[in-house]
């Protein structure tokens, strides 16, 4: 299924209603200000969807799946299931009036899931729970992870290297994060992708794959290398689907999807919706953005 | 075969296989630069971390990912073919702008060659050789200023170098040091001095690359330090202004998609209208592979 024609497209958008406009708000993490250079995950801040506080509960180091419709995971809603149509984000914006929050990168993912990891004091590779697998892309193909504080409060005071044992999307395990490791921030706030910013062992947004993978199917093994002291984090693991790059304070970023290649980012049933965001500035805390998708489905 | 052979192949490997990097990068210069003089983005700071180029004098060391970074564009793929998909730069910050950029890839570098010595042919030690682009076909020479000169536009200098054919020999047409003498400048590069060239030294008539260097001739003397860096560039852009994002999709703007070669060193130089000072950069890079 999909769209055969742009004919096909004004048909299904305009005569069968098809199509669906989603308004989003979201606000920055509400504890502390970005560091510019740095990523965050912006699904525990404020606005509309509300915020995703389902993040650190279950159990430690198994791989809980998140999708549309699960309580408290705070995707945006994009309006259930269409199978078997396909559903396709056509256009999408973004701006934000908030002082120095400009510029920034926004990128749109599918959180397919995370792994908790309460036992951050553990200094060896910490075997996970697979039970459950992933809910979409479930060989992994283009599947990406990154690993974020979902605490409101910080990190413990520690710069530990980050690193995954991991399964890649063709199958293959015993796959690693290759040896220049990226290293976690002492002290990382609420929402901060822990190895990101500026300097040695910085990578944003997403963790270093070994040579010739494409994507993530299961991660096997998670370790910090010398303790984090307090708090936790997790792993998410997604699926990129968009930027849209924010330069200018009160002017939208505005992206036609139709007409890029790829075009037209498919969003799978039951996807759950969230933004990452780099901050190109210091981000206050709580600046609002906003935006909107335009979706349509055939 | 590696690569490409369709658009259709080109999507579905990005989009069924999932065959693409993305990562952003951020370059703080803190130098204050001038109107039409090129400045090379690998010695400022931001992610990635800086490079200076620092090792033994005019002993030629190889650059890669894995030993000094760079633009960070993904692991090597081989057997698979890398190339450039999408870039995208922004700033907020107006002095520097419109700027001209190029995306090169950083192959190998002769550091810390003297500018004080008038009339004397300084030897390069070639025992490491170019591990990418090995014969040298559309490589280039920067010279980046790493030690500052003092007064500039009446010293000149040329290179003698071996060609993209292996012939030994050649010599680059003379140019003459610019007077902007901040670490990253391209000592070659200004708009308003007789004498200066582009980016690139100017190679000998019939030549369309170098395989490497043998020697550094200076006319007329100064203090100060260079380094020699070859470089194959890969693609360029033009960020125009400080309210929109300049965004590059190789295969629909350019018609073609420059290839990453598994483990290059790739970085940024850029031409900017004013100080680069307090502007900080910002970008996504984007690869494909199949």
């Amino acid at each position: 299924m999909g769209f055969t024609s742009m004919d096909d497209i004004v048909s299904k958008v305009s005569e069968d209603g098809q199509f669906l406009r989603i308004d989003w708000n979201k606000n920055f993490l509400p504890t502390t200000p970005a560091v510019a250079g740095e990523w965050h995950c912006l699904v525990k801040g404020t606005g509309n969807p509300a915020t995703g506080s389902i993040y650190n509960s279950g159990t430690n180091l198994a791989f809980q799946a998140a999708t549309e419709t699960l309580t408290n995971a705070g995707g945006i809603p994009h309006g259930g299931n269409v199978s078997p149509a396909t559903k396709h984000i056509l256009n999408a914006s973004a701006f934000t009036a908030a002082a120095t929050t400009a510029p920034c990168i926004l990128m749109l993912v599918d959180l397919l899931g995370w792994y908790r990891v309460t036992s951050v004091t553990t200094t060896t590779a910490q075997a996970t729970d697979n039970t459950v697998t992933l809910p979409r892309y479930t060989s992994g193909a283009g599947v990406q992870a990154f690993m974020w504080n979902t605490n409101t409060t910080a990190m413990g005071a520690a710069t530990p290297n980050l690193s995954l044992g991991y399964t890649n999307s063709a199958g293959t395990a015993s796959r690693a994060t290759p040896t220049t490791l990226p290293i976690g921030k002492t002290a990382a706030a609420n929402g901060l992708i822990l190895y990101s910013g500026t300097g040695l062992g910085k990578f944003g947004p997403f963790m270093p794959l070994q040579s010739g993978d494409a994507g993530i199917r299961s991660v096997q093994t998670i370790q910090n290398s010398t303790s984090y002291v307090s708090g936790e984090y997790a792993v998410g693991l997604c699926k990129p689907l968009l930027t849209l790059p924010i330069t200018t304070l009160g002017v939208a970023a505005e992206r036609d999807l139709v007409n890029q290649l790829p075009s037209m980012p498919k969003i799978e049933d039951g996807a759950c919706l969230v933004w990452l965001m780099y901050s190109g500035a210091a981000t206050p805390v709580n600046s609002s953005i906003y935006g909107h998708l335009d979706i349509g489905w055939a | 075969m590696a690569g490409f052979a369709s658009i259709r192949d080109l999507v579905d490997s990005d989009v069924d296989s999932g065959q693409t990097h993305y990562a952003t990068w951020r370059k703080s210069p803190t130098q204050a630069t001038g109107s039409g003089v090129w400045f090379d983005l690998a010695l400022s700071p931001g992610n990635p971390a800086p490079f200076y180029y620092a090792s033994a004098p005019a002993v030629a060391v190889p650059m890669s990912r894995s030993s000094s970074g760079g633009l960070n564009h993904g692991p090597s793929m081989s057997p698979s073919k890398k190339f450039l998909r999408k870039f995208m730069m922004m700033t907020t910050t107006a002095t520097a702008l419109p700027m001209n950029a190029k995306i090169l890839d950083y192959l190998l570098y002769y550091p810390f060659i003297d500018e004080s010595l008038d009339g004397e042919e300084q030897l390069m030690d070639n025992t490491a050789t170019l591990t990418r682009y090995a014969d040298g076909a559309g490589v280039q020479i920067m010279a980046v200023v790493v030690a500052g000169h003092a007064t500039g536009l009446t010293q000149s200098f040329v290179v003698s170098y071996t060609n993209q054919d292996g012939v030994s020999g050649r010599v680059t047409t003379p140019v003459f040091l610019n007077n902007q003498f901040v670490n990253g400048t391209i000592i070659t590069t200004n708009r308003a001095t007789a004498g200066c060239a582009g980016p690139f030294l100017p190679l000998q008539s019939g030549d369309s690359g170098v395989r490497s260097i043998e020697s550094l001739t200076m006319t007329g003397s100064d203090v100060g330090l260079m380094t020699l860096v070859l470089v194959k560039p890969l693609a360029q852009m033009t960020l125009r202004g400080n309210d929109a994002p300049v965004e590059v999709d190789y295969f629909k703007d350019f018609s073609g998609l420059p290839e990453i070669k598994d483990d290059a060193y790739v970085n940024m130089i850029c031409c900017p209208v004013g100080t680069l000072a307090a502007t900080a950069l910002h970008g996504e890079i984007t690869t494909s592979w199949g």
